[in-house]
């Protein structure tokens, strides 16, 4: 794998991650106003879209941009807020291994596999800069 | 034998690997691949890392584990929906579907345990062709056999709704 490569793997990674979130925090105040009474054509009305274009991009973040996230927060009344965190600080909630250890998996016994971005920087991931957790025995 | 001891017996042989992304949220969900899985994983020349992209893949693997919001609202429409359960027989089988890229990713695997998905394949969308393609039905055959050779004629987790598979946060209302 090339340098590029590896780079162009944790551009997509990023991209994915963030649209995937922003999308889910658009869908989850939808929610609330549909709960509320509003209904597709309503929202649509307010974003001089088509009812089918408001559809569309509610059921599937593909192709949304910045300005399309800018669009509906501002349609739906909402308001963003960014919080990025440091994966490099110290991680003080402890182990993130939640899950895996509710399986009583042995972690230091595991090959991990991890996200490209771990390889192609060396850092190592914030999980396992988080204190060594006892395997659980069921 | 419980599922957890399978589980970590499999781990301990190197039989399964544990996906864990880079990050400080906790792992809500678990996903593990067989060893074969992990190789193709690995494997930048293979056709998913090279046409796809293997950052799109993680993106997918890190929602599940992470918790994210899961969609399968059971509707027809298949848009947005992250996880489906392909068609019997061979019953259990599911897909994640990374359908950002293009071309699109299928994952294939099948449930131990509530949250915990073992991923048996990758394939490119454009080789998996038309629902019951040669490629489609050897995809599955691959899934089932990488089941098999790990967990040997133990069925796959089974439950009557989505929300006995993903436990917590998955959406299943149409839109």
């Amino acid at each position: 794998m090339t340098y590029r490569s590896e780079r162009r793997e944790m551009e997509d990674y990023g991209f994915a991650r963030v649209r995937d979130l922003a999308f889910e925090a658009v869908r989850k105040l939808w929610r609330k106003r549909e709960a509320e009474g509003w209904t597709q054509a309503y929202l649509a009305e307010r974003m001089g879209r088509d009812p089918a274009w408001i559809s569309r991009k509610l059921s599937a973040p593909g192709n949304w941009t910045l300005r399309t996230f800018g669009a509906f927060i501002e349609a739906l009344d909402g308001e963003a807020e960014i919080l990025l965190h440091d994966l490099n600080a110290p991680n003080l909630l402890g182990s993130n291994f939640d899950a895996y250890l509710a399986l009583a998996l042995d972690r230091q016994s595991a090959n991990w596999v991890n996200s490209p971005l771990q390889i192609a920087s060396g850092i190592e991931t914030a999980a396992s800069n988080s204190a060594p957790v006892p395997a659980i025995v069921d | 034998m419980s599922i957890t001891a399978q589980l970590n017996e499999l781990i301990e042989k190197g039989l399964l690997l544990p996906f864990m992304p880079r990050s400080r949220k906790p792992a809500k969900r678990c996903l593990f691949m067989t060893k074969d899985a992990a190789t193709k994983y690995q494997d930048m020349n293979s056709a998913v890392n090279s046409l796809v992209g293997k950052g799109y893949v993680d993106a997918a693997f890190a929602k599940w584990v992470l918790g994210d919001r899961i969609h399968n609202d059971g509707t027809k429409t298949k848009r947005g929906r992250f996880l489906k359960k392909l068609s019997e027989p061979p019953p259990e089988i599911w897909e994640i579907r990374v359908t950002d890229p293009v071309p699109q990713c299928r994952i294939l695997g099948r449930f131990a345990a509530p949250d915990v998905l073992i991923v048996t394949g990758f394939y490119t969308r454009p080789y998996l062709g038309k629902k019951g393609s040669a490629a489609w039905v050897s995809a599955i055959n691959e899934c089932v056999d990488g089941w098999r050779k790990l967990f040997s004629e133990a069925a796959p987790f089974s439950a009557l709704s989505i929300h006995g598979y993903v436990t917590e946060n998955c959406d299943d209302i149409s839109l």
